[in-house]
């Protein structure tokens, strides 16, 4: 065994060991949502519309109730609510409420067959709430017929307890609008999307002629702005409040650390202003930037723009699967839940792969690049830092061997930590970002921490956390295959290094390589490149480094551009000796 | 005694300057807006008056590229670019100097002990990178003398520590020059003369890309005048020259109207520094019917050829873009791993359609002539001749170079050589 390989084999173990000691971590809590269910109050109208309850904050109103019986769903079972009003809903309350009128005739269906009808509404305020959204079968008989909404985009339908397998049941939307569900074995139907949901819906199920059964089904719902998002969103406030904190402490104690160096002012100094303004050039960086832009809003409240058609697509990025608004699903739940991941059905496992597949080789770590959401808030602290003009942390090759250390560790957990009951859930910077800002009141645990660190790293270092992002690396694994590839032209390449300097990701050889079998075109693409393109920017040799997608180039280096960029926007009063 | 030795000094000094703009001036199609250029080589050699420049501007000595203006200029002085070509000087210099010593050291410190050059004389401060043996005892001999700063050049650029070395260097270098002009380093003043130096580089971008134009619109030993002639010019100044050069050629371009015929032998020059007035070489390929379509070398177009790639626009970061630009792209055989002359010879060959290479040496210049035979090697696998040219600071072997230079141009004019 060499040296190197002993290096490597006790970096392995001190890695697993951290990864055990943060295991032990994992639970200190950051912010916990807690008993958010007693704060609600209900009242009873009646203003002639359809049975159904609504939400004003925390008021609860239920429409037309007169004659229903209002139950709450607690840990001992159903409860009855006298006069269905209270000023809190009881203790214990698991958050579904349900309003049950009495069986009366009337011919719903203009059929000229008189059914007898049950009126229901339901409502299940937990599924905003709090890391897993369960389910809460009532399972009584005073309310026969039960929707139950397990994952966005899916039904669950019982009559009396029995799941109810093959059949059809008609969905009245809040725009008027029927969608008819047909039920599988299991009872369950895929015909909603969450936006239907959240408008309110109406199942009508006949069984038979005689009989008829209509349900209100709705979900408390953090409308994106109101006040109730604002609350939902205050963990990440506090977490931007606190990383603010940090910067700022982070700043004048390097200012301290340079005044007491004797350093000269002028670099102790906060702000330090430039004469030439920053110059945005039209092109790759417009694309990315509309890029990152798109899908952030895609993966916080795309479901609310766009549904439930993209829901099967396992998108690999640090977007979390806890907001239930994405637009697509979050894979990196599955790479770090492996169990429970081999409980799923088999047909579940092949769309994760073909998703995976699909997207690390078509396009790779410029998912990292163009589309993660993580990866747009570091971004936008770099930016707003630099607008700062702020000093930033300069890396070196030492300090890349750290971020690749805590990378490992990072693996090791992120694989590894369901395998010994664990989440890394409870690690994840993303738990902080995404469910939040869809409205989503998730509790943080350590990842509230993480998110800090992510940002004031981010801030003083350009994608600081993408160097240590597991899934980000699991992605970057089979760049070889993948189509987006980064080029470099070496006899055009003078080797200035500008590229390395420039480059978040810390990757050298993108400067240093010279040999390969084409040298006009060598591929420098590394399982660290997340094609944010700060090297052709930054390159000002003409064609010494290109990206390409399939072949084709979607940029490459040029000297004008570069000119352009560096002689920005001058302030010529200010050139006195010009 | 003294004072004959000056008036001597003077009288050969003023000869040769002179007659090597008279040969410079005598080439056929010399551009009008080349004018500026020359007088202001006429005008430190021959008049040998101070450099213009803003009143109350301290002038600072530099000894290489790896100097960066841009910290000179955001500072309040200005560089000038004291590396010595003259043959009068070096023969004072050979006194003071050890025989094997470069011609070039030996020429600055005739310059220094004969004290008759203005431009020489009037720099408040010496700045010296340590590239060399003959750089390093030049420095300490310098020290003695004048207020010098001297910068120490990693072997190596390759690890991030030689870097941020260099960087530490430079930080050093501006304290030295706040001590000069008053005028501390701050992030504003550097990112104007960022600004100002990218502003030249802009406008050698331009004129670049019309050299490289086929057939050829400028001369080769105009050029090196030109880009000579910075050494002594207040950038800013120098820009606007370069840029009425890059009009005048572009409108010649338009017109039609090329330097050359197309079936001259394209010829690069690279090596050792080529100083004004030691311009031996490049006007002897012009004179020989050959063309001088490219140079390699320092005091040429790669003296301001590499700019500065600001990633943190913050003082820090503009000073290591200045480390980095000064060393990593930079070809100067000093540094030990060097694969990066030949590389970018090869895209010179390419942009230029160099047929032929002359690979100068100044006699003494180890460095250089180190790297001559992996030069060799490259050229014979790109079947491009290559001609090795030692030469020393005086005239005595200007026939036997003719006839070398003659006898290779004609080699590439009828060897079969045929790209």
């Amino acid at each position: 065994m060499n040296s190197r390989m002993k290096q490597g084999f006790l970096a392995g173990l001190l890695a697993a060991a951290l990864a055990l000691l943060a295991w032990f971590a994992a639970n200190v809590p950051f912010y916990t949502w807690e008993d958010p269910l007693v704060r609600a109050s209900l009242t009873t109208v009646q203003d002639g519309e359809p049975l159904a309850f609504s939400y004003s904050d925390d008021a609860i109103t239920l429409h037309s109730g007169e004659g229903a019986t209002v139950y709450a769903l607690t840990e001992a079972g159903l409860v009855e609510i006298a006069d269905g009003e209270t000023d809190s809903l009881p203790e214990n309350c698991l958050g579904t409420l349900a309003a049950v009128k009495p069986v009366y005739s009337a011919d719903t269906d203009g059929d000229g067959v008189t059914e007898s009808v049950m009126d229901i509404a339901r409502t299940d305020m937990a599924f905003t709430y709090d890391y897993e959204h369960t389910v809460h079968p009532i399972s009584d008989d005073r309310v026969p017929f039960e929707v139950m909404y397990p994952r966005r985009g899916q039904f669950l339908f019982s009559l009396n307890g029995e799941a109810l397998a093959n059949v059809e049941i008609t969905a009245v939307l809040s725009d008027g609008r029927a969608v008819s569900c047909t039920t599988d074995e299991s009872g369950a139907s895929t015909a909603l999307s969450i936006n239907d949901v959240r408008g309110g819906v109406t199942f009508v199920y006949r069984p038979d002629e005689t009989r008829t059964f209509r349900l209100y089904y709705q979900i408390e719902d953090n409308t994106v702005f109101s006040l109730r998002w604002l609350k939902a969103v205050m963990p990440f406030t506090l977490i931007l409040l606190i990383a603010l904190v940090c910067i700022v402490l982070d700043v004048l104690a390097r200012k301290a650390v340079y005044k007491k160096r004797g350093l000269s002012e002028a670099r102790a100094r906060v702000f330090q202003p430039s004469a030439v303004k920053r110059r945005s050039r039209f092109g790759f960086e417009f694309v990315r930037w509309g890029a990152m832009i798109a899908s952030f809003a895609g993966l916080i409240w795309g479901g609310r723009l766009l549904g439930t058609a993209f829901s099967k697509v396992d998108l690999p990025v640090l977007a979390c699967p806890y907001n239930l608004d994405q637009l697509t699903s979050a894979g990196c739940y599955w790479f770090s839940h492996i169990t429970e991941l081999l409980e799923r059905p088999p047909s579940y496992l092949l769309w994760l792969a073909g998703s995976f597949i699909a997207f690390a080789l078509l396009f790779g770590r410029m998912l990292c690049g163009f589309v993660c959401p993580l990866g747009f808030l570091q971004d936008v602290a770099h930016e707003a830092r630099v607008a700062l003009r702020i000093e930033g942390v300069a890396f070196n090759e030492k300090l890349y061997a750290v971020l690749r250390f805590v990378k490992w560790v990072m693996l090791v957990l992120f694989l590894g930590i369901s395998l010994i009951g664990g989440s890394f859930c409870d690690f994840c910077p993303a738990a902080a970002l995404t469910p939040a800002l869809a409205g989503f009141k998730t509790s943080l645990y350590f990842s509230g921490f993480m998110m800090i660190a992510v940002i004031v790293s981010g801030f003083f270092k350009q994608r600081c956390f993408c160097n240590i992002c597991p899934m980000g690396y699991l992605l970057g694994l089979p760049h070889k295959a993948s189509l987006a590839r980064l080029k470099k032209d070496t006899v055009a390449c003078t080797e200035c290094g500008a590229c390395y300097e420039a480059c978040p990701m810390g990757i050298k050889s993108i400067f240093t390589v010279r040999e390969g079998k084409n040298e006009r075109a060598i591929d420098v693409t590394t399982t660290d490149c997340i094609f944010c393109g700060e090297c052709i920017r930054k390159c000002p040799e003409d064609g010494a480094l290109y990206m390409t997608l399939a072949g084709v180039k979607l940029c490459s280096a040029s000297r004008e551009a570069f000119m352009r960029e560096q002689t920005g926007i001058i302030n010529r009063k200010r050139d006195k000796n010009g | 005694m003294e004072a004959r030795r000056r008036d001597r000094f003077d009288r050969r000094q003023t000869a040769t300057a002179e007659k090597t703009l008279r040969r410079v001036r005598a080439l056929t199609h010399c551009p009008q807006a080349l004018t500026p250029f020359l007088d202001t080589l006429s005008r430190v050699f021959v008049d040998r008056q101070d450099v213009v420049h803003p009143k109350g501007v301290p002038t600072v000595g530099t000894y290489c590229v790896m100097v960066p203006p841009e910290l000179i200029y955001a500072q309040g002085a200005m560089p000038v670019k004291l590396c010595g070509g003259s043959y009068t000087a070096f023969a004072v210099g050979d006194d003071t100097a050890p025989r094997d010593a470069c011609p070039l050291v030996k020429a600055v410190m005739g310059f220094e002990d004969i004290d008759a050059m203005p431009a020489y004389q009037n720099c408040a401060l010496m700045a010296v990178p340590v590239t060399c043996d003959c750089k390093k005892k030049l420095a300490g001999w310098l020290q003695e003398r004048r207020p010098t700063s001297i910068l120490h050049v990693p072997a190596n650029r390759d690890r991030d520590a030689d870097m941020e070395r260099f960087t530490r260097e430079l930080y050093a270098f501006s304290d030295s020059l706040a001590e000069i002009t008053g005028v501390p380093l701050t992030s504003e003043n550097l990112s104007m003369a960022f600004h100002r130096l990218a502003e030249a580089q802009t406008q050698l971008s331009r004129f670049i890309d019309l050299r490289r134009k086929h057939p050829t619109l400028i001369r080769g030993a105009f050029a090196m005048a030109a880009m000579n002639a910075m050494s002594y010019t207040w950038a800013p100044s120098w820009t606007k020259q370069l840029a009425r050069l890059n009009d005048e050629l572009e409108g010649l371009a338009r017109a039609g109207t090329m330097a050359v015929k197309g079936n001259q032998p394209r010829l690069l020059l690279t090596g050792s520094p080529v100083i004004f007035p030691n311009f031996k070489l490049p006007l002897l390929i012009e004179e020989m019917g050959g063309l001088l379509a490219a140079d390699e070398t320092c005091m040429g177009e790669r003296g301001l050829y590499d700019p500065p790639a600001i990633v943190d626009p913050s003082l820090n970061g503009m000073m290591r873009a200045l480390a980095n630009r000064a060393t990593r792209p930079c070809t100067c055989p000093t540094f030990a791993d060097n694969r990066r002359r030949l590389y970018r010879v090869r895209q010179m060959i390419e942009d230029y359609r160099i047929q032929g290479v002359v690979y100068h040496v100044l006699r003494g210049c180890l460095v250089y002539d180190y790297e001559y035979a992996a030069m060799e090697a490259e050229m014979e696998r790109l079947g491009i001749p290559i001609i090795r040219v030692e030469t020393d600071y005086n005239e005595e072997d200007v026939e036997q170079l003719r006839i070398r230079i003659e006898a290779f141009i004609e080699l590439i004019k009828y060897g079969g050589n045929d790209r």
